[in-house]
């Protein structure tokens, strides 16, 4: 997240601290940088900017690094899932929240 | 669907790389399948050829190292990533045709073009299990961020001409293309079981490859009859400063500078901008960093033994330098 902070500019919305705060809590140490660049990824992707776009797949770059480190396939299995049906059917918070929630039974 | 086109330094390999490329682009499609209303664009477009070089490199470099694990997914992988930013790359720029068809932007709107992206995406992640241990997945992690922000730079420095440094354009060109293609290389030689001399050998030639072929890219979109499929001086019109402009520019002096900066120009605008480029000494010494970088690309195979991989991968880096004075190419 330091590094999105880092390049986070002027020319896109404020950085959503307080769904960043809830995630935290959903997540836990050890999944809330996986959980929030994920979700950082798809709220960029769900503005329909070009400069949302190209930072939202900075995101999911630093999403694939912290994912390398958990290096659990059923996590990765978990995030592919659930990304392929939420470009289908463009899934909310709510269901977001309640996948977070799932992870822990998964790693 | 339309058939890829095989670079002719590859056809020697024609029979192996071409039935694993049939079968990546058959698997591709079948990922299709669960895209539900984003289907239709992603089959149009994954269906539309292309060079598929990326994986082509990986295949070459996994057979040369002894071919002795898979190959195929880490081809699906470098593929679905490669389209992925071109499908969004494309909405980014405003793009309307992308291999002869129209870009999904186009074609259905913003939205559905970064979905589109995001769905090849989570399909390229269902790949990563297979190289698990092997140190590809942390790699192209850490290449599809460098490319990010190589994009990122790029749209920052749009139409900013007097900041940019040869430095700084070389940057820019090796995150956002350079690399992939040097991990396409290392991790097809990693996959193929090479040790650690030969799959950074492969590596530094993907990495000098990719600088070659975006400084000939970047070549190209000055010469009316090169056959890019793109309109000429794209550049030049949507503020994207490349070597041939920040070399004409330094020489040139303020006049070029800034016509480079000014957005909306006119037509005469543009053409008195393509005029103090053309004109002079840019063309050529762009010519010799590409030349340059190809040789380097050479260099770094010369550690390995001969091989018919080998020799491909010379000729490529061969026909990548070759362009005429009037853009065509002998591929």
């Amino acid at each position: 997240m330091t590094e999105i902070r880092r390049l986070w500019n002027g020319a896109l919305p404020p950085i959503p601290e307080g769904p960043l705060e809830s995630l935290r809590a959903l997540a836990g140490d050890e999944l809330y940088e996986v959980c929030a660049c994920f979700w950082l990824f798809r709220y960029l992707h769900g503005a329909e900017d070009e400069e949302c776009t190209l930072m939202g797949d900075f995101c999911f770059g630093r999403f694939s690094k912290h994912m390398s480190d958990l290096d659990s396939v059923p996590l990765t299995d978990a995030f592919a899932e659930y990304l392929s049906r939420d470009t289908v059917l463009c899934r909310d918070w709510k269901d977001y929240c309640d996948f977070v929630r799932g992870l822990e039974r998964i790693i | 669907m339309r058939p890829y086109e095989l670079n002719a330094a590859l056809r020697p390999l024609a029979h192996g790389l071409g039935a694993e490329l049939e079968e990546m682009s058959a698997c591709m499609l079948a990922l299709c399948s669960g895209a539900g209303g984003l289907e239709a664009d992603l089959r149009r477009i994954l269906g539309a050829g292309g060079k598929h070089l990326r994986p082509s490199l990986a295949w070459v470099c996994w057979r040369l190292s002894g071919g002795k694990g898979e190959i195929l997914p880490l081809m699906c992988m470098l593929e679905l990533m490669h389209t992925a930013s071109l499908i969004h790359d494309d909405f980014v720029d405003g793009a309307i045709w992308r291999r002869g068809e129209e870009t999904i932007n186009a074609r259905s709107g913003g939205a559905a073009a970064v979905r589109a992206g995001d769905y090849l995406l989570s399909r390229a992640m269902t790949f990563l299990k297979v190289y698990r241990g092997t140190g590809i997945n942390e790699a192209l992690s850490q290449v599809s961020q460098e490319m990010c922000r190589g994009e990122l730079e790029q749209r920052a420095g749009l139409f900013h001409v007097r900041w940019m440094t040869r430095e700084t354009y070389f940057s820019r060109i090796q995150a956002k293309t350079a690399l992939l293609m040097a991990e396409s290389c290392r991790s097809g030689a990693v996959a193929g079981g090479a040790g650690e001399d030969v799959s950074c050998a492969l590596r530094e030639y993907g990495l000098h490859l990719g600088m070659a072929f975006q400084i000939r890219d970047d070549l190209l979109d000055w010469l009316p009859d090169s056959d890019t499929g793109k309109a000429p001086m794209q550049d030049l019109r949507s503020g994207v400063i490349t070597l041939p402009m920040l070399i004409a520019a330094r020489k040139r002096g303020s006049e070029l500078s800034v016509l480079l900066e000014k957005r909306d120009k006119t037509a005469e605008e543009v053409q008195r901008a393509s005029q103090l480029v053309l004109d002079g000494e840019a063309m050529e010494r762009t010519r010799s960093e590409l030349c340059s970088e190809g040789e380097k690309a050479l260099v770094a195979l010369e550690s390995l033994p001969p091989s018919v991989e080998k020799s491909a991968l010379s000729t490529l880096a061969g026909t990548i330098m070759e362009v005429k004075g009037n853009g065509s190419i002998t591929v």
